[in-house]
């Protein structure tokens, strides 16, 4: 930092951070691979007459640190100014500490095997791959307004990917990821895992929906949350309001989505096994509701585009979210369908800026007069971002949580959905 | 630097890498250079293979004594794992090669504020000429990929791969509708070997403004089964992950549907789809592999000839347990990573027809020329989103659609293709992600056949 400012910055932050991760990988239905990895960072920011540039390295020894300084004031001298480039301001020293101590990796072995034994014995008709693995990263933030801030954050991440096969035919592939604060429970038994793996044992036979309809899409919470964070970069984050391309510029108060949801950002929420105490641009997190019962609270952006844009620098973007669980069952929200599909996976374009996007349902059912009727196969829904999230009929009362977000089932209503 | 003193005696397979990843980025918005960064990561990895499984340890710190660690940890971690699972002494199938392929520009090096004024003129020119954009965007990504790779059965390969591309971003705000449009160029190459004068870039940004354009009036595409010609990129990803992932013999292994289908018809006879090595037609491709992180020569993989489906993509392993001929496919993005069996340059070989022919053929349907994402399934399922297409009309392009998403079986698709261009395109910006992120070449002619259009 000194050595930064003594070279010209007027203003400068760093990043310096070291992480090491045990991962167990299941390949072909069998433990395949054991990876030890030892990482570490420095990244280097710096602002000059109002011009910034940034560096990152990994080698830490004097001669490519100083080789990176100089560099980086080379290239800062190359930027053009902006009066929006600053740094977060002063605030007291804070350290931060969450996850278990240490690894334990007889545990990790453990719950591997006893996945990989359970898998081949309940559904043996699964192809899956798998991994398991303990990581373990300490960070430090500094910059040259005093802010000096450590976190230590550690958990165990869990990803598969499965897919069924059966008399020669084959379902789609499935996944699921998510991180844990702890292996005290059989991996199957988390997030509905099991129930997943019944669904893609029976998905190896498919039909087409009889015909093109308007009708109900039940978004699992894996689907809801990819697209919901999909709605909120794009019109309530840094992407849609630097580009002018959000449809909610000036909304705060108002409302503007469906007033039965609501979203928070929760960056150190005890539930969540992945937490972040320090935001991207150097300030302590909170936790605040960016969605409140449809209501905008908060543009979750940087300091960066808060300045640039004009708008009080809040939250900080968002990395943790929870959404408000409902008190409709699953098994109540199918009820209540006259048609329409359970989608539990979806493969989707980017939406263009205004919402619209098609995207083919996955894994998914389709639901006639209150009942799963069968698994689906080619099946595309047509929707418009923003709708989906003004015409939502029930939020579940079950949620998933994904170590970073936990998210309900949400029905939504209107939804154009075609067969090949 | 090396390594050969490292190896282990003794050990059934051993791998060693020390490599750099170098990247720049630089991002002019609206006339702000809001990026200006370059990042450096490096270190160095072990992988060893004993008892049917591996062990793997990787470190940022590069010298002998670190090196002599990880070569430890990563056979501790194979025999820690070797405890649960013991398949006995398997022996990996070996086409071990050597050499050195460092593609460093030979032009004079181009400086970051050579590059940032490269790209001021590329932003001005687009401010001054249509003032009628809400957002412009022009960016450079530079990457530059070194690896030292010794294995114990042979292999030493030594290699600089670099890429450099320009990105170019135009937004429209018009009647309460946000328009946007982008494309990038460039690929295989250093700066200096893809970009000489920013001059050169402005008949892509005319024709990107004047395909925008186009776009005001955009409407929906219609959902169902069309006749359409699918333009070189989207036939390039096509090509990718529909029908290249289902192949790739890890793929296989896990169940995929391309495992039903070995010397069977999987397409139309006219289409023969290959995985190139590094050249095509005497030319280099945007990702050439000569040598593959496993230190095996690496050799073009025909997967479908004349319409049958022919071979799989390999590392070690699978060809082990396939008992395949190898074909160079173990590729690893970073330096703590595995090789996983990854394309190299995917592509459809091109055809007899005449674009316009094949355009002109079509009664009612669509031209879909770019596309934006896409994402496969294990069945050979698809979807792709379009970012920019015309509807065809009695053989006429006519109005462009809005994005929309394409769909369908790979595998089915492949069959109803009915004409193949005499031309070809490569897309040497693409990322491939299969958990991890790596450059891979797509591409080919247009191809015209059946899709599945999501739509109103």
């Amino acid at each position: 930092m000194r050595a930064l400012q003594e070279r010209g910055a007027d203003k400068a932050a760093l990043w310096l951070s070291g992480s090491s991760s045990e991962e167990f990988n299941v390949v072909y239905q069998e433990l395949n691979l054991l990876r030890s990895v030892e990482s570490q960072s420095l990244n280097l920011g710096v602002i000059k007459d109002q011009r910034q540039a940034n560096t990152s390295l990994n080698q830490f020894d004097e001669q490519s640190v100083q080789a990176a300084i100089d560099e980086l004031m080379t290239a800062v001298e190359s930027s053009n100014a902006d009066p929006a480039f600053d740094i977060s301001p002063k605030q007291a020293p804070q350290v931060f500490s969450d996850g278990p101590r240490q690894m334990d990796a007889d545990k990790i072995v453990q719950r591997l095997d006893e996945f990989t034994t359970a898998m081949k014995q309940d559904f043996p008709d699964v192809f899956f791959d798998a991994f398991l693995s303990f990581n373990l990263n300490t960070s430090y933030y500094l910059n040259s307004n005093e802010v000096d801030f450590e976190q230590r954050t550690a958990y165990y991440a869990f990803s598969t990917k499965f897919t069924a096969k059966k008399d020669g035919k084959m379902s789609s592939f499935n996944y699921i990821s998510f991180t844990l604060a702890d292996l005290d429970k059989p991996l199957l038994e988390v997030n509905f895992l099991r129930e997943l793996m019944r669904q893609i044992s029976e998905q190896t036979t498919t039909s087409p929906i009889p015909k093109n309809f308007c009708g109900d899409i039940i978004l699992a919470p894996y689907v809801g949350a990819s697209l919901l964070y999909t709605l909120i970069s794009q019109h309530f984050g840094s992407s849609g309001l630097l580009t002018d391309s959000s449809r909610f510029p000036e909304h705060i108060g108002k409302k503007v989505l469906d007033e039965k949801l609501s979203l928070y950002a929760t960056p150190t929420d005890e539930r969540l096994a992945d937490k972040s105490f320090i935001t991207d641009d150097g300030y302590l997190s909170k936790a605040a509701a960016i969605i409140e019962k449809g209501v905008l609270r908060h543009y979750p952006i940087n300091l960066y585009t808060a300045n640039k844009v004009g708008k009080p620098r809040t939250i900080g973007q968002l990395n943790q979210m929870v959404v408000e669980a409902g008190s409709t069952t699953l098994s109540d929200m199918i009820a209540s369908v006259k048609e329409g599909v359970l989608c539990m996976r979806a493969s989707f374009g980017s939406p263009n800026p205004n919402g619209d996007m098609s995207g083919v349902l996955k894994n998914s059912y389709y639901i006639k007069d209150g009942k799963l009727v069968y698994p689906i196969s080619e099946t595309m829904m047509s929707v418009n971002l923003v709708d989906v999230f003004n015409r939502i009929k029930n939020i579940s009362s079950e949620t998933m949580n994904l170590g970073s977000c936990i998210f309900p089932y949400i029905q939504i209503g209107d939804a154009d959905i075609s067969r090949k | 630097m090396s390594l050969s003193s490292l190896l282990p005696a003794g050990a059934e397979y051993v791998e060693l890498k020390q490599q750099e990843n170098r990247s720049q980025g630089l991002n002019y918005l609206n006339g702000t250079l809001v990026q200006n960064s370059n990042s450096f990561s490096g270190g160095i990895m072990s992988r060893t293979f004993t008892n049917g499984v591996w062990g793997l340890a990787s470190s940022a710190d590069m010298s002998t004594a670190s090196m002599q660690k990880v070569i430890k940890k990563a056979v501790s971690n194979a025999k820690l794992l070797s405890r649960s699972v013991n398949k006995g002494k398997l022996i990996l199938p070996s086409t071990a090669a050597q050499g050195e392929y460092l593609f460093y520009s030979k032009k004079t090096p181009v400086s970051t504020a050579e590059k940032i004024e490269f790209l001021g003129a590329l932003d001005k020119y687009i401010a001054d000429k249509y003032p009628d954009l809400s957002t412009r965007r022009v960016f450079v990504q530079q990457q530059e990929t070194e690896k030292y790779i010794l294995t114990n059965d042979g292999g030493a390969m030594h290699t600089m791969t670099p890429k450099s591309v320009i990105g170019i971003v135009l937004m429209l705000n018009h009647q309460g509708e946000s328009l946007i449009h982008y494309d990038i160029i460039g690929g295989f190459g250093q700066f200096e070997d893809n970009f000489s004068d920013p001059a050169l870039c402005f008949p892509v940004i005319d024709k990107l403004y004047s395909e925008l354009m186009d776009k005001k009036d955009a409407v929906f595409a219609r959902a169902g089964t069309f006749d359409c010609v699918l333009d070189a990129k989207l036939a390039g990803i096509l090509s990718h992950e529909a029908i290249g992932h289902t192949t790739e013999a890890d793929f296989v292994l896990g169940g995929s549907i391309a495992g039903e289908y070995l010397d069977q018809p999987v397409a139309s006879e006219i289409l023969t789809l290959i995985d190139l090595a590094h050249s095509w037609d005497g030319k280099t491709c945007p990702v050439p592999v000569f040598i593959d992180d496993e230190g095996t020569e690496a050799k073009d993989c025909v997967i479908i000839q004349d319409g049958i489906l022919k071979s799989y993509m390999h590392n070690k392993e699978s060809a082990m347990l396939l008992g395949h001929e190898l074909t160079g496919n173990a590729r690893a993005y970073s330096y703590s990573d595995e090789p996983l069996i990854r394309m190299r340059n995917t592509m459809i070989v091109p055809g007899k027809d005449k674009l316009q022919d094949m355009i002109a053929s079509i009664e009612d349907g669509y031209y879909l020329i770019s596309s934006s994402n896409g994402q496969a399934d294990a069945t050979s399922e698809f979807m792709f989103g379009v970012g920019l297409g015309y509807e065809v009309k009695n053989g006429k392009i006519g109005k462009a659609i809005k994005e929309t998403t394409i769909s369908g079986v790979a595998f089915d698709l492949l069959k109803t293709v009915s004409m193949i261009s005499d031309d070809m395109q490569w897309t040497g910006s693409g990322m491939c992600g299969k958990k991890q992120l790596i450059s891979v070449g797509m591409g080919g002619p247009a191809i015209k056949c059946k899709v599945n259009m999501g739509g109103k």
